[in-house]
């Protein structure tokens, strides 16, 4: 890619990094924990239902305050940061809610510019410029004249992405970005993450219930379960079939893909005992 | 539909003054127009005999009666027009933002009732202070958007559905209060039901119009410094808020001025329905959905649009009149039907109900 879109790079290799951060709602409870993501890392937070994967992510994003320790970037509290400063530097890919009215594609960008405006301020032609560099790093560059409505599930989480991305954060972090996706659209999201994050040095940390996924395009992995973190580091030793079975509560396979080397989790058969269920029959 | 959306260029300072500016022509050639008609005849040549004259102070051929006409019954109804309607309009694209509802409207919302009921309360109570009116109807409205609000919800989230039956039973409530005041304290001037139910503005205002255009100025000048915050808040809270919007302050200013709007525009001209939701929907097709071209642009598009009912209600049927009101909800209740029946602007389906569309597209370029 010729141009950066993140502009201002620090020193430090490390952009993110968390020292005992911890959170609690409820009964539940987010114990301390340590981790780091490097410029140009991709970190994947993984782990069951209600682990505090969501609750984890929006600590790293400062829209939660820590009831413990800090998440520091470039070694200063996230927590300290003014909103604005938040926003031009952390960019957040969520869930997304439904939007009121229809809007096009490069309006829908350009709201990536917004903390970087005045108060009533209206785009610059850079604003513009800069819409338009992430809808190409994302490759939507086609769709910036159409509705956000009429695009495909795949091509909006593309377009959500160069919203994020307009922001020229230097952390990027999403939320389940691949949901709703077919396969297909999976790989070519986190395709395009790995290789941003690579290219233009971001540092990623995504939150995923696909396995196969975060094993084979995440740095570094993060199992949570029950608010803790079980275990941290490369895809090879988070990925443990003793492990992942515990976790999730299901019997599973976990080997070596023995192209990449990376793990891959498969799901061991349907209840044979029972027998019978139609399922079993109908594809032998 | 969606060409009519896609085509709106993208909103720059240029296009919001060339909008605005061929707004303000509009309404000031039909504010004109509208000065030429009622019930006694009188020619373009005399309003415009007259209005040199206010400006100028030179004296000229017009007859008393019809200079009375002109310029101390139909410029200030229509001055007042303008104002109730700028006021209404805007309070309604904002609540639109503020409850994420396209319905949201200060009429069917109840909060015109509730400000109503507080002007009331104050002429009843201080019929003395003549700015304890506005103040009480735009605290009426206020507590009436609370309390719909916090109805509206259904396990935390705010349901579109529920919240516009939430404010519709909250109106009937409050209606039935007014009229029960009404009747009880029959004896005092209060105005007629009439005035309070449907809206009207054949009676002066008991502001000077001067006030009344500076206060609403302020309220529409509010929700115009937050304009680029409602764009984002359109796209939902935690997405705004991660966009840098401070989202609980924008929430706040916007309540307060669309609810001080409310206030101002009901205590002078009662309950006038519709404005707040057709005036914005018009604009919006008209010119696109953002709100820093939206805010200014519904402002003068609410005028235009009350100017023109108000006509029509004082001349359709002359010489006697119809309440304002009545011909708002003459076009604005099928427009709301219209609205709740068309999916892309009618409350937003929760997420679940909407599964993303497939793909038609070729990935991998």
């Amino acid at each position: 890619m010729a141009t950066k879109l993140a502009p201002h790079r620090q020193a430090t290799p490390v952009a993110l990094e968390t020292r005992r951060v911890s959170f609690s709602y409820g009964e539940f409870r987010l114990q301390p924990m340590n981790f780091s993501v490097r410029r140009g890392e991709l970190l994947t937070i993984i782990g069951p239902n209600a682990s505090g994967k969501s609750t984890l992510l929006k600590l790293l994003a400062g829209l939660l305050t820590p009831e413990g320790g800090a998440v520091l970037l470039d070694s200063r509290p996230v927590g300290t940061l003014t909103r604005r400063e938040r926003a031009r530097r952390i960019a957040v890919v969520q869930q997304e809610s439904s939007l009121l009215f229809p809007i096009r594609v490069l309006p829908f960008v350009l709201q990536g510019r917004h903390v970087h405006m005045r108060l009533l301020g209206f785009e610059s032609a850079r604003d513009v410029q800069i819409a338009r560099e992430a809808l190409i790093a994302t490759r939507t560059a086609h769709l910036g004249e159409r509705l956000m409505q009429e695009l495909s599930g795949g091509e909006k989480q593309r377009v959500i992405l160069a919203r994020a991305l307009a922001q020229q954060p230097e952390l990027l972090l999403l939320d389940e970005p691949t949901l709703h996706l077919d396969i297909g659209f999976q790989v070519e999201l986190l395709r395009l993450v790995r290789q941003l994050a690579r290219e233009q040095e971001y540092a990623v940390v995504l939150v995923s219930h696909e396995l196969n996924l975060a094993a084979e395009f995440s740095d570094t992995a993060l199992l949570l379960h029950q608010g803790r973190m079980l275990r941290y580091g490369a895809p090879a030793e988070v990925f443990e079939q003793e492990l992942l079975e515990q976790v999730f509560q299901t019997e599973l396979d976990v080997f070596l893909h023995p192209e990449t080397g990376r793990p891959r989790v498969l799901i061991r058969a349907v209840d044979t005992e029972e027998g019978g269920d139609g399922r079993e029959t109908l594809e032998s | 539909m969606s060409a009519v959306f896609g085509s709106h260029p993208r909103v720059t300072l240029k296009r919001v003054l060339k909008v605005c500016g061929l707004l303000a022509a509009v309404l000031v050639v039909l504010g004109l127009a509208a000065l030429t008609l009622g019930a006694a005849s009188i020619s373009t040549r005399e309003v415009a005999a007259a209005l040199w004259e206010s400006l100028t102070g030179s004296p000229n051929t017009l007859s008393p009666e019809h200079r009375l006409i002109l310029l101390e019954i139909r410029l200030p109804r229509i001055l007042l027009a303008m104002i109730v309607g700028a006021a209404l309009a805007v309070a309604g694209a904002g609540y639109q933002a503020l409850l994420r509802n396209p319905l949201a409207d200060p009429y069917v919302l109840g909060m015109s009732s509730g400000a109503a009921l507080g002007a009331i309360l104050s002429l009843a109570l201080a019929s003395q202070f003549v700015v304890a009116t506005p103040v009480a109807a735009s605290v009426g409205a206020l507590l009436t958007i609370a309390a719909v609000y916090s109805l509206g919800r259904s396990g935390g989230e705010l349901s579109p559905y529920t919240l516009l039956l939430a404010g519709i039973m909250t109106a009937y409530f409050l209606t039935a209060i007014m009229r029960f005041l009404l009747n009880f304290l029959s004896g005092r001037d209060l105005r007629g039901a009439t005035f309070w139910l449907m809206g009207d503005l054949s009676n002066p205002a008991p502001l000077p119009l001067g006030w009344l255009a500076l206060a609403v100025l302020v309220a529409v000048g509010v929700i115009y410094a937050v304009a680029g915050n409602l764009n984002l808040l359109l796209g939902g809270e935690p997405e705004a808020e991660a966009l840098g919007v401070d989202v609980r302050r924008t929430k706040l200013a916007v309540y307060l001025a669309a609810s001080f709007a409310t206030g101002l525009a009901v205590s002078v001209s009662g309950a006038i329905g519709f404005v707040g939701l057709l005036v914005p929907h018009l604009v919006r097709l008209l010119f696109g959905t953002d709100y820093r071209l939206l805010v200014p642009a519904t402002a003068l598009g609410g005028a235009i649009a009350l100017v023109a009912a108000d006509t029509l209600a004082r001349t359709v049927v002359a010489p006697t009149e119809l309440p304002v009101g009545a011909v708002t909800a003459l076009l604005g209740a099928p427009l709301f039907i219209y609205l709740l029946r068309r999916p892309r602007l009618g409350p937003p389906v929760p997420a679940q109900a909407s599964p993303p569309e497939k793909a038609t597209e070729d990935k991998g370029k």
